[in-house]
């Protein structure tokens, strides 16, 4: 009785699985060894042409002619085959053309390397929120969020490509991923974070070659690189008892970051000491008291989500220096060396946490060390890939607020 | 794309009757050897191509005119019923030869698809005239959807607006 | 004799109008299965939806758009239908516990279920403990904790003497047991875990899928039909444990039993969908108004009233803030609130 009652159950959902198109391989490849020769692709285009305008009858239509030259020509008649952030092989036999991003930050990225937005078909609804960065996408549909995905919406966009993260919000992403890919088993759902230093210029690497854009990738990998390498060899060489003292806080008062945190990791790359980076958890909250006795040398009060100031929806550098002024005037912190050398920052979690951390970190090491750094530049770094890379029209001059004091 | 072939090929004529053809980016240009030719007599056509590395060319003959054969290369021609479709790759020029019938005149029309670029559009028509002899152009009885005529034109909206109907329906 | 007659009159009355509500509710819950079925973000017609139901049953008769097949069988249908299985199964649990307890507003959360499978949850998001790997993680931590809870208010009542008095504490210290274990594995986890859980204890009919609602429908096809076969022992029940034991009926046996399956049905139900409240609270007694205390009728009502309840909940929880979907768990904390108010207004003795 098992069996029978799943069996009624199952048939449908099987059946609904066939129906749904099986997309593999190469159009054109008629012999089905994944290699797209010149006598196939001749053949489709002649099928094509046939069937467009001789009243033939083949089975090639124009989407499939277009992807058949274009992996002709671009791909050497070859798939490509790409290895995501969880590790996942997955082969692309056509160009994408429809994509999904749940991830703000490789929305960025493709943009960074290239990607042309039109194919973007639709957004998060975080990245709706963002009008000012993505403007081009305020039009876009909306499907929701990884923890409350549009599920039936992005079935009705037919996209061929999805993109969510890699390591966080795991059992969400694995959910959506197992949902979209048992009903259109042609979807390729790709895992990226771009958003942690370890693997950020990888994956701008292989986002690029999955798009084909590999001298765009090249280019803004490079430029990342620079940056970053620039910033680690900077601060190799600091011993460690001689390395800035850093008090991180995030942005409730009182919480700061511990080891497992994003943040503390870039406040070490650029060379700084978190003396709380042992504690438990990621974000933990310490006594105030804590706070004057490690006596930080440099203090960066993080704004952002939970401190909706700044970054690029608002341009009030006013805000950013009265969360300073508060700082500075908090009890026993006239004592704080920090406080007495006037080194203290306020920062924006738009160019610290996300795709764009490396202009957060290059700050942070100019401010840890600003002699070793005094020829770094984050400003101008910043409006680069916001001119260059991303193509978006914002003056970091008269638009935003990211740092204070700037 | 739903819809039959010859549907979507009617629909396809259609458009290509009421806009104006436009080349973008590449461009395709027909030259004759001969407007006039003799009756029986062998021409050749010439298509110069610019800025298409992978597409193709549809030829359609007047009625009456028959293909004989190309300098491109065999297996990337097919050739039907009045009909030439070449697939290009990286080609600047295509000649072929045709054979004019005893008497009659018509266009030779075509289009071509960048696939690349993807765009497409129509290569303007030739105008051929045996002997320099023009003839009416008239409904014959073989279906010959790619001469289009005057009384056919309110049966082929009618069809149209069907198949629009349709695939409208599918949305 | 004119007493006995109206006596009679007023029994067939009754039960013309128990299966008169039985009827108009087996309507009703078809009629909103038509509607939910239709709902939903992708742009499908009412004819569209009905037809692919068809296409995807008769695929030889009947063709529907592909889009439309994949979007009612992959999403729509299989949700819908476990919507109404769990807001049936839900309700006959506590129809069952509120009868066994002869507490009114006793629920399968009432005996520390709710919780159990909460910190089972927990566990299995923050520790990454558990029985079963991969996708089964949550669920399979779920359910075994759930029936943890079960056993150990059996095993508690069993030491102290089986009856509803001691059920209702030792349900009550688990649940306060097993939240505290959940507050603190709260605590200790990532900000990522943490939104993990907390989403998890909303309760959502979202992660359905066919072999899920297979296994629910299964374990609702063996339990409740022992459960109406026994329904005479729960009326029994209701009046006292002394009067059940004068009719015969097997006090400690039947309440273990019946608590057991109880805890059955919640606990395989609510490792799927977290824990969705009220239902069983709410279900039992609105029935109880129109209908009556015999448990025979009670519980295949009360599981429809459930069902229905569910559905129009998940349903509502779909198009309110389209195309966002509000977890059904919050929609049916809403209903606590009439209801609630209802009671405190119209006080009477049930």
């Amino acid at each position: 009785m098992n069996r029978r009652i799943i069996l009624i159950l199952v048939l449908p959902m099987l059946l609904a699985v066939q129906a749904s198109a099986v997309e593999g391989g190469i159009p054109g490849d008629t012999d089905g060894d994944d290699v797209l020769t010149f006598s196939e692709y001749t053949a489709a285009a002649l099928s094509y042409l046939d069937a467009a305008y001789m009243g033939g009858a083949g089975e090639i239509d124009r989407d499939d002619i277009l992807d058949a030259a274009w992996v002709y020509a671009r791909w050497d008649g070859k798939p490509v085959v790409v290895t995501d952030s969880s590790g996942r092989d997955l082969t692309l036999y056509r160009p994408l053309r429809r994509v999904v991003t749940f991830s703000g930050e490789a929305l960025e990225t493709l943009r960074s390397v290239g990607f042309d937005m039109e194919k973007v078909v639709a957004v998060d609804k975080y990245t709706h929120e963002k009008s000012t960065f993505f403007p081009e996408c305020q039009d876009k549909p909306d499907i929701g969020s990884i923890w409350s995905p549009d599920m039936e919406r992005i079935i009705s966009l037919r996209p061929d490509a999805v993109f969510l993260y890699a390591s966080i919000s795991t059992s969400a992403c694995d959910d959506i991923q197992r949902r979209l890919e048992a009903s259109s088993p042609g979807i390729r759902v790709f895992r990226f974070d771009c958003f942690k230093p370890a693997t950020y210029p990888e994956e701008i690497r292989k986002i690029a070659a999955i798009i084909d854009e590999p001298g765009q990738g090249e280019e803004f990998a490079s430029f990342y690189e620079s940056t970053m390498d620039r910033i680690r060899k900077g601060t190799a060489d600091i011993p460690a008892d001689e390395r800035v003292r850093v008090y991180f806080e995030y942005w409730t008062d009182y919480k700061t970051v511990a080891a497992g945190s994003g943040y503390n990791e870039k406040i070490e790359i650029a060379g700084g000491l978190n003396p709380f980076a042992g504690e438990s958890g990621e974000y933990p909250i310490i006594d105030p008291e804590a706070v004057i006795v490690m006596d930080p040398q440099v203090i960066v009060k993080l704004a952002g989500q939970g401190l909706a100031v700044g970054g690029y929806a608002h341009h009030d550098p006013e805000t950013l220096a009265e969360i300073r002024s508060a700082l500075l005037e908090r009890p026993g912190w006239s004592r704080i060396s920090a406080v007495k050398d006037g080194r203290v920052y306020v920062i924006h979690s738009d160019i610290l946490g996300g795709a764009q951390h490396f202009i957060g970190t290059a700050y942070l090491a100019k401010w840890f060390y600003p002699d070793r750094f005094a020829d770094l530049d984050p400003h101008a770094i910043h409006q680069r890939y916001l001119s260059e890379f991303q193509g978006i029209d914002f003056d970091l001059a008269s638009m935003g607020s990211f740092v204070y004091p700037e | 794309m739903r819809g039959s072939p010859a549907d979507r090929l009617i629909c396809l004529i259609l458009l290509l009757m009421l806009v104006p053809a436009a080349a973008w980016g590449a461009t395709v240009t027909r030259t004759l050897s001969t407007a006039e030719p003799g009756a029986g007599e062998v021409f050749e056509v010439s298509l110069s191509i610019e800025g298409i590395t992978l597409g193709g060319v549809v030829e359609t003959l007047p009625v009456g005119y028959s293909f004989v054969g190309t300098n491109h290369a065999d297996d990337r021609i097919l050739a039907r019923d009045g009909q030439v479709a070449f697939a290009l790759i990286n080609e600047t020029l295509i000649t072929y030869q045709v054979r004019a019938p005893s008497s009659g005149s018509g266009d030779i029309t075509g289009i071509w698809e960048d696939f690349l670029g993807e765009s497409n559009g129509t290569i303007p028509a030739s105008h051929l005239a045996v002997d320099g002899i023009e003839t009416e152009v008239e409904n014959t009885p073989k279906e010959r959807p790619t001469q289009e005529a005057a009384p056919p034109f309110a049966l082929l909206t009618a069809i149209v607006a069907l198949v629009i109907a349709r695939r409208g329906g599918q949305r | 004799m004119e007493q006995s007659i109206s006596l009679y009159e007023g029994y067939a009355r009754l039960k013309r109008t128990r299966a008169a509500f039985m009827l108009a509710l087996i309507f009703g819950l078809i009629l909103l299965i038509g509607i939910a079925v239709t709902l939903g973000s992708a742009d499908l017609g009412v004819a569209e939806s009905y037809l692919a139901i068809l296409a995807g049953l008769f695929p030889g008769r009947f063709s529907a758009p592909e889009l439309a097949i994949t979007i009612v069988w992959d999403y729509r249908l299989h949700r819908v239908l476990f919507a109404v299985c769990a807001g049936f199964g839900l309700a006959v649990a506590g129809s069952v516990m509120q009868g066994i307890l002869r507490n009114p507003l006793a629920s399968p959360f009432t005996l520390g279920i709710a919780s159990a499978a909460a910190t089972g949850a927990s566990i299995a998001i923050v520790l990454g403990a558990g029985v079963v790997g991969g996708e089964y993680l949550i669920i399979g931590n779920a359910f075994l904790f759930a029936l943890l809870a079960a056993f150990a208010i059996y095993g508690m009542a069993r030491y102290r003497g089986v009856g509803s008095e001691t059920m209702v504490l030792a349900g009550i210290a688990l649940m306060y047991l097993f939240s505290a274990v959940t507050s603190l594995l709260q605590y200790v986890g990532s900000s990522e875990e943490l939104q993990a859980v907390v989403f998890w204890m909303f309760g959502s009919v979202d992660k359905s899928t066919w072999p899920k609602l297979g296994i629910v429908a299964l374990v609702l096809a063996c339990t409740v039909p022992y459960l109406v076969y026994r329904a005479w022992d729960l009326n029994a029940l209701a009046e006292g444990d002394e009067v059940a034991a004068g009719l015969g009926v097997p006090v400690e046996r039947s309440m273990t039993v019946m608590m057991l399956i109880a805890s059955l049905i919640t606990a395989v139900i609510i490792c799927f969908t977290g824990t969705i409240g009220f239902i069983g609270l709410v279900a039992p007694h609105i029935t109880r108004m129109i209908i009556g205390s015999d448990f025979r009728t009670l519980l295949p009502a009360s599981g429809l009233i459930g069902a229905l309840l569910l559905l129009a909940a998940d349903s509502i929880a779909r198009s309110v803030l389209a195309p966002q979907v509000i977890p059904v768990g919050i929609v049916t904390a809403f209903l606590g609130v009439p209801f609630f108010i209802y009671l405190f207004l119209h006080r009477r003795d049930a």
